[in-house]
């Protein structure tokens, strides 16, 4: 089978969503340079974004609007602040090092099903001392994949459809491994972005009781060779550095200090081993 | 766009007069939960607003963009398991009032004209296609997955898709609805 008949063979299924990541890649890369392919799939395109339309008419609440607007001026207030910290270089460092450390590859491989258990090793290097002990106790052995599945539930990871979905046990956190049961009492912020045929994912996670927030994401390589992703977090007209995110794998880092609802998370492109204020471009920028 | 680039509240607004409903309708499709679908309509509209200036009209227009976002936002939603709970049937939803301006009452009336017209096309299509393409949109199935809940092979559930948006291209296209003034 040739490219070209896989490209158009596929090409409804591309429009509609219906593609893995590496499946729509394939799409891509023919499509970009072969014309008739091009045309094929913007003229589908066009069809798809009409199906919205065939929706029943729902109308939202009457604060969404305002919700909306107030929310763009919280966003212009946090990215002024990020560009006033990138050109007047004063910063608010941070009590804590920065830390980083990429997960095994395993973790890669078994992508979110593994990421309990390698956030549970991550809160190990993390934290301080008293924390590390505490943490150390139960970090030890392999996490059972029941609890794993079931944790994958608890704080809403995101999963292909498959079998495991079948497979999630319905449990309380307390019931779970008490390691996993650790990461299942976390806050956990979703700022996963979506674009055709790709996730990036991003949790950050807020341990109860732990001083600092865990950044797990796999951020594409960055545009620029050899620069890396690096963390900040805006807190009342302040930045705070966070750690490095190695590109390209599953990876967690660190924020030094404890997250909540309504701080700025933004990243930025950086030299290897980070900046200790943003110099590169925003590449992300959300609000918890 | 030009104007959202600029960072232009009021080029937002208009956005939102025009589109939330049709927006808010397709997240609430996916996702069956008032409370998520307004979320995940929220972030659309702020990352529309936050991009805008790198937007390349080459992508497409404006409303084509910001429907992508909801779509994936809410595929993502719907994937997390982040939603399905306390779903509110359309006929409980309250209907807009008066308030609504004279633009956005036109666009919303031109919107309810073409979605008829779309809902129609997609009733002509043979039953398995129309099947294959709402399970992939609508319900954020792979292909994988669609053949497997359907029982047939890979191949087929591909044709399916395929062939039923070309004919929904063939019917939508004499009738000139994917016109807008956006």
């Amino acid at each position: 089978m040739s490219d070209e008949q896989h490209v158009v063979e596929s090409a409804g299924s591309y429009v509609l969503g219906a593609l893995s990541a590496e499946e729509a890649r394939v799409i891509e890369a023919h499509a970009a340079a072969c014309p008739q392919c091009q045309e094929e799939i913007a003229g589908l395109q066009r069809v798809v974004c009409l199906l919205p339309l065939a929706c029943s008419s729902v109308e939202p609440s009457p604060g969404l609007k305002d919700r909306i607007l107030g929310a763009t001026r919280e966003d212009d207030q946090a990215d002024a602040i990020l560009r006033r910290a990138v050109t007047t270089r004063q910063l608010h460092e941070p009590k804590h090092d920065m830390w980083h450390r990429t997960l095994p590859s395993w973790a890669g491989v078994a992508g979110w099903v593994g990421l309990a258990a390698a956030c549970v090793v991550a809160g190990v290097f993390i934290g301080s001392y008293s924390e590390h002990e505490r943490m150390m106790a139960a970090v030890r052995g392999p996490v059972p994949a029941a609890d794993v599945v079931a944790l994958q539930k608890s704080i809403g990871l995101p999963s292909a459809r498959t079998a495991n979905e079948a497979g999630y046990i319905a449990v309380s956190a307390d019931q779970l491994d008490p390691r996993v049961a650790f990461i299942g009492r976390s806050q956990v912020w979703d700022l996963s972005v979506s674009r055709v045929g790709e996730r990036i994912p991003c949790k950050i996670i807020q341990p109860p009781n732990v001083s600092h927030a865990m950044v797990v994401t796999d951020l594409p390589m960055p545009s620029k060779p050899g620069m890396v992703y690096q963390v900040w977090l805006v807190r009342k007209g302040k930045v705070h550095k966070g750690g490095v995110v190695m590109p390209g794998k599953m990876t967690q880092t660190i924020i030094p200090m404890k997250v909540h609802s309504g701080d700025v998370i933004a990243f930025t492109m950086e030299p290897p081993g980070g900046s200790a204020v943003p110099s590169g471009p925003f590449v992300m920028q959300q609000t918890l | 766009m030009s104007a959202l680039a600029q960072r232009d509240l009021g080029a937002l607004e208009e956005l939102y007069e025009r589109y939330s409903r049709v927006a808010y309708s397709l997240a609430y499709r996916i996702v069956g939960d008032r409370g998520t679908a307004e979320d995940v309509v929220q972030d659309a509209f702020l990352s529309v607003w936050r991009r805008a200036a790198t937007y390349h009209s080459e992508r497409g227009r404006a409303r084509t963009w910001l429907m992508s976002i909801v779509h994936h936002r809410s595929i993502d939603r719907l994937r997390s398991g982040a939603s399905a709970t306390n779903t509110i049937p359309y006929d409980e939803l309250s209907e807009r009032g008066d308030e609504a301006q004279a633009s956005s009452i036109w666009h919303q009336a031109w919107n309810r004209v073409r979605g008829d017209v779309v809902r129609r096309a997609l009733e002509r299509l043979p039953a398995e296609q129309r099947k294959s393409i709402e399970l992939a949109y609508f319900s954020g199935y792979s292909q994988s997955e669609i053949a497997a809940l359907m029982g047939v092979p890979l191949g087929t559930v591909k044709g399916r898709m395929r062939i039923g948006l070309q004919k929904l291209r063939s019917m939508l296209e004499g009738l000139e609805i994917g016109a807008s003034s956006a």
